[in-house]
């Protein structure tokens, strides 16, 4: 699975929009989206122990990205799905569009851990994945020894890549971005949040969950690399040992499910990421008029 | 002061709280102070690392820590 990565990508794509959609596509909306694969799934990935007993998944990566489980959370079609919902009840293009970037961000990220996802579901249920690095998600290690498995491997520069990404695009976290790019195109959410709390602290909110990526990568890092002393095949270490190879790190087997040839999966994603772009594009326009004419209806 | 949207209508248009806008080194104090104290917490509590205590977190510490100085000082807004 991906950590941080997943709170960068939503300003990455927000700042690298079409031109025709900047400023007009709701960031509430692809947060919304990114968000939405692990709220539903993700709960039962660890479980929890209560007493002697553990309540949880008992294969984790079959429940988080497989079938039968709740791997149809991370596919596109099921992002399509809600979004059609969405649009139904809302007639809201921005938000619509919105969600559909951030579940497919969300989706396509996580192609690249040992499990995957399955991106052609329903018509194939075969996992996509590059497996650069290992899934490590176990009942007996938890939360910890997932965050360590990923933090030692290529699992911190994926990270990082992120964080560079809107780094460089450092524009997309100042008060002017937000107020001529973001707060137009959700300026009812942003009116209603107005009226309860100080500009500085909508502005906070905005870049809360940039913050947060960067605070939770830091601290699982310093835990694992500096204060954790794991017993790893009978030799105790000081921090989890980094190991930047493959599929590592190497000392933590790593999960998988039934999968394509890795070699194909990029092609793979970056025909679904075109296709996702090319279908944004044409739906844009008549999105808009019937956006529009819901509005008309209403008002008369 | 954030002037909210040209869609909002006249009807829904916000009544803006009310506060002082940071300099430049004030932002950059409050979000440093922010991010210390989270992680510094986080790295002995993981439990604080959720999506819902992070940004509130960062929330917080920018809303109410300046408020509270100038409180504390007893500046005239």
């Amino acid at each position: 699975m991906s950590w941080a990565a997943h709170q960068f990508e939503i300003y990455a794509v927000h700042k690298h929009l079409p031109k025709k959609m900047v400023a007009k596509v709701s960031f509430i909306g692809i947060w919304l989206g990114d968000f939405t694969p692990d709220f539903l799934s993700k709960f039962w990935v660890y479980g929890i122990t209560i007493g002697d007993h553990h309540y949880g998944s008992s294969v984790p990566q079959k429940w988080h990205r497989g079938w039968p489980g709740m791997g149809f959370t991370h596919t596109l079609f099921t992002g399509l799905l809600i979004a059609a919902v969405l649009w139904m009840w809302k007639r809201n293009r921005a938000l619509t569009i919105g969600y559909v970037l951030g579940y497919a961000a969300h989706a396509l990220t996580d192609v690249n851990d040992s499990v995957g996802t399955m991106l052609l579901f329903p018509f194939s249920t075969i996992s996509w994945t590059t497996q650069t690095w290992a899934y490590a998600a176990t009942i007996t290690g938890g939360k910890y020894l997932d965050a360590a498995a990923y933090y030692s491997s290529f699992g911190l520069v994926m990270d990082l890549f992120w964080m560079g990404v809107v780094l460089v695009s450092w524009r997309v976290l100042t008060r002017e971005y937000w107020r001529t790019k973001v707060v137009p195109a959700d300026p009812h959410a942003w009116a209603w949040l107005s009226r309860r709390m100080p500009e500085r602290a909508m502005l906070a909110l905005y870049r809360a969950t940039f913050f947060y990526g960067v605070c939770r990568l830091v601290s699982w890092s310093v835990w694992a690399h500096l204060l954790a002393e794991p017993v790893i095949n009978g030799v105790k270490h000081r921090g989890y040992p980094y190991d930047l190879t493959w599929t590592g790190p190497w000392w933590i087997s790593a999960r998988s499910l039934h999968h394509v040839n890795p070699w194909i999966v990029p092609l793979g994603v970056a025909c679904l990421l075109a296709a996702v772009y090319i279908a944004a594009n044409a739906l844009w326009e008549p999105m808009g008029r019937a956006e529009e004419a819901a509005a008309h209806a209403r008002r008369s | 002061m954030l002037r909210v949207a040209n869609r909002v209508d006249d009807e829904h248009a916000p009544e803006l709280a009310r506060s002082r806008q940071l300099s430049g080194r004030e932002t950059a104090f409050w979000y440093t102070v922010a991010a210390v104290t989270y992680c510094g917490a986080a790295v002995f509590e993981k439990g604080l690392l959720n999506w819902i205590i992070g940004p509130l977190w960062l929330v917080a510490v920018v809303w109410a820590g300046p408020e509270l100085v100038d409180r504390l000082r007893g500046r005239d807004r």
